[in-house]
């Protein structure tokens, strides 16, 4: 499912649609496909914190429907 | 002696600058969020014989760039060669960081690895084991706490050591990826591609498809066609085995980095977390989030305005005291006038402000330590997003308040261009410190009881007419998506007494300096032109400066000001907004005479009308000629028109409708 649509949680990145630059720019701050991250605040309307390792990231709703996760736990 | 070039480089907020300004002695501008620096800022120091020229790079995640701050630091690094690079590192989130550290290395630099925040490392009962890292990196690290300058020394030791080193270190990839380097080498060396960049690290980008590099390399090869061809087929093996050759790279980069850390490491950041979590559970809160914020906005622009009134009225009395003092001991009658009229009337009306400005650049500067910046970013985006922007275009507003100078500078950490070009060139409409003077002039002549409401308007119809405009550019010139928005937000941090103070008095200083010099300098010569030709009665409509001013007033007829004084004093404020209450002082006759003479030129109605003309022109000089840097001239000049323009008419606007009911 969409990233935008987690309710807070643990996920597992699936795939991540969209641009190159856009895709880049996640798994140059660490967000990559395979990823586990855990969603901290979740506004299907908004943007949403998710926290990866110790980096915590603020993910507009444009990006955040791109991003493909699966419940992990 | 030979000058050893330093570069600082690392993921944004991790420190850079502390440990420039630790390195240079130095002071600048430190913060607690993304994109504190956007360009890069130079400096040396000596240490055994040698001089280290420092720079200072904006912070970026990866050598593969988005946005413009991050080009800056990409083309410095690979195209200057720095003697030394400085990698700094977040202790608290070393795989993240390490990822940048492993792209250097591909880079081929001269490497010294520098973990921060030790401290916060230690509070969170984590080990790093500084050892094994440099020996599994095959690179010197030191530990260092940037803010208390701790392990300074030894990086000093380290920098010194390495830049007469022979041999650099490099990261041996799987053999697989290794086969595809040496192709895509292979095929840089066919086409016989001259580049003071290292070959390995083009071919790594070339693997990920980095654009901009892709460009560059085609653009210097005679068959451009025979090459993508070439490259392609690399590229179409990789993807036949793995889903995308970028992600394929990021892979492997993170393998090694997850090897290294296995055995460095010990702990978790789990501390520090919490408390980060409970502070976001509040000033991100999904209904509570822009409550908050505008609470905050409001507490700030109470404190500057009422609290830092106080001072402002204390030093208003003192000007007074002192300019009566001038008139009564110094003899020569000229001297008197020029330096109570001149100097006291036009300097001093602007600097009994300084207590306002300080007060606004500490709070500012409080709220850029503690990490709130990206949290007001991200609790505005939903709202930056209905007008067509993302919530990054909401920093350089905050920081407008301040100055626009650094505001508009700012606008580099935005991605998309068309976004940083809207955003730089409305941020003149943020009314900066500089118009302070001028709001609260007014405000206290002809409005003394509703002084707050009067001037909380002119913030309030500055950033709405700034959102429409915004709205209007985006769906006219502009058409677009908003700039995808993703962005660190960075550990609550509880800010140094010390550290803030020094940022408030560093930026309050300037505007002093800028009012001992600049604004010294205008009134000069304004006092000379209000004593000219010699037998005028100083600043009469006779002398040389009412002259002027009446060429010039019958524009502002039916904006309620057609007197001579307000035009020369808005003339005079191209050069910078505090000159034009600087003027009205010089013209007055002192600062304590400035209420008078405002009463004899304005009625309440006109005098808010000056208030909206002076709030939405051009703010200075100084942020024309960044505007220019940041987005050329063509907007530059777009710009001032849509700014004198929309100064004119909304002011003559307002007071026409304002006379028929007053």
């Amino acid at each position: 499912m969409p990233l935008s649509f987690a309710n807070p949680g643990i996920y597992k990145v699936k795939s991540i649609n969209g641009g190159r630059t856009v895709s880049k720019r996640l798994t140059d701050m660490g967000l990559r496909i395979g990823s586990v991250l855990q969603v901290v605040s979740s506004d299907s309307f908004g943007p949403i914190i998710v926290q990866i390792n110790s980096t915590r990231l603020a993910l507009g709703k444009g990006i955040a429907r791109k991003i493909i996760v699966e419940g992990a736990g | 002696m030979r000058e050893i070039k330093v570069a600082l480089a690392g993921n944004p907020n991790v420190g850079k600058t502390a440990i420039f300004n630790c390195l240079t002695g130095m002071k600048q501008h430190v913060g607690n969020w993304p994109g504190v620096t956007v360009e890069k800022k130079e400096g040396s120091y000596v240490y055994n014989g040698f001089t280290f020229s420092v720079t200072d790079l904006p912070g970026i995640y990866s050598l593969s760039t988005v946005s413009m701050d991050e080009r800056i630091a990409r083309r410095f690094l690979a195209e200057e060669k720095p003697d030394v690079v400085v990698a700094i590192i977040d202790g608290m989130n070393l795989e993240r960081n390490l990822y940048l550290v492993s792209e250097l290395l591909d880079l081929g630099v001269n490497l010294v690895l520098t973990v921060n925040f030790m401290d916060e490392v230690e509070k969170n009962n984590m080990k790093i084991d500084i050892q094994k890292l440099s020996k599994s990196l095959d690179v010197p690290v030191v530990g260092t706490v940037a803010i208390k300058g701790h392990g300074i020394q030894k990086l000093k030791d380290e920098v010194l050591n390495i830049a007469q080193a022979k041999t650099i270190p490099m990261i041996k990839y799987s053999d697989e990826l290794e086969r595809y380097i040496q192709r895509v080498e292979g095929i840089l060396k066919l086409f016989n591609v001259k580049s003071n960049t290292n070959s390995r690290f083009l071919a790594l980008k070339l693997i990920e498809e980095d654009p901009e590099i892709f460009e560059q390399i085609k653009s210097k090869v005679s068959d451009a066609k025979r090459f993508s061809q070439l490259l392609n087929e690399v590229l179409s093996d990789i993807e036949q085995k793995h889903e995308d050759s970028s992600v394929f790279v990021g892979d492997e980069k993170f393998k090694f980095i997850k090897k290294i850390l296995r055995n460095t490491v010990e702990g978790s950041g789990k501390k520090s977390e919490t408390f980060t979590n409970t502070m976001d559970k509040i000033f991100t809160h999904r209904i509570w989030g822009l409550p908050i914020l505008f609470g905050i906005m409001y507490a700030v622009f109470q404190l500057t305005f009422a609290f830092g009134g106080i001072f402002a009225d204390w030093l208003d009395s003192g000007m007074g005291l002192l300019s009566d003092w001038i008139q009564n001991t110094v003899p020569n009658a000229t001297l008197a006038s020029f330096l109570a009229d001149g100097v006291i009337g036009g300097v001093g009306s602007v600097l009994v402000f300084v207590p306002n400005i300080f007060i606004l650049f500490l709070l500012i500067a409080i709220l850029e330590n503690i990490g709130y910046m990206a949290r007001a970013a991200f609790v505005m985006d939903k709202v930056m997003n209905s007008i067509g922007l993302s919530g990054k275009s909401f920093i350089p507003m905050i920081l407008g308040f301040g100055c626009n100078v650094p505001a508009i500078m700012s606008t580099r950490t935005i991605e998309k261009e068309d976004d940083r070009i809207i955003t730089a060139i409305l941020n003149p409409l943020i009314p900066c410190s500089a118009r302070i003077p001028i709001f609260l002039a007014f405000a206290g002549t002809f409005f003394p009881s509703h002084q707050g409401l009067i001037v909380f308007s002119m913030y309030i119809i500055a950033i709405t007419l700034m959102v429409v405009l915004a709205k209007v550019l985006k769906s006219t010139i502009f058409k677009g998506e908003p700039a995808p928005f993703v962005m660190e937000l960075p550990p609550y941090r509880v800010p140094g007494f010390l550290q803030v103070n020094t940022e408030a008095w560093k930026r309050t200083s300037l505007f002093v300096k800028k009012a001992g010099t600049f604004i010294f300098a205008a009134v000069i010569i304004i006092w000379l032109l209000a004593s000219l030709p010699a037998g005028v009665d100083y600043a009469s409509k006779d002398s040389y400066i009412g002259l002027m001013g009446r060429a010039i007033a019958p524009i502002f007829e039916f904006n309620g000001f057609g007197n001579w004084q307000s035009s020369v004093a808005l003339m005079f404020g191209f050069l910078a907004k505090e000159v034009v209450v600087g003027t009205l002082g010089a013209l007055a006759g002192g600062a304590e005479n400035l209420g008078n003479l405002l009463s004899t030129l304005f009625t309440p109605l006109s005098a808010y009308s000056f208030m909206l003309f002076s709030l939405l022109y051009v703010p200075c000089v100084a942020s024309l000629g960044v505007l220019v840097r940041e987005v050329g001239m063509k907007w530059t000049i777009f710009s001032v028109i849509l700014l004198v323009s929309l100064a004119y008419f909304v002011s003559m606007a307002f007071y026409l409708v304002g006379s028929i009911f007053v």
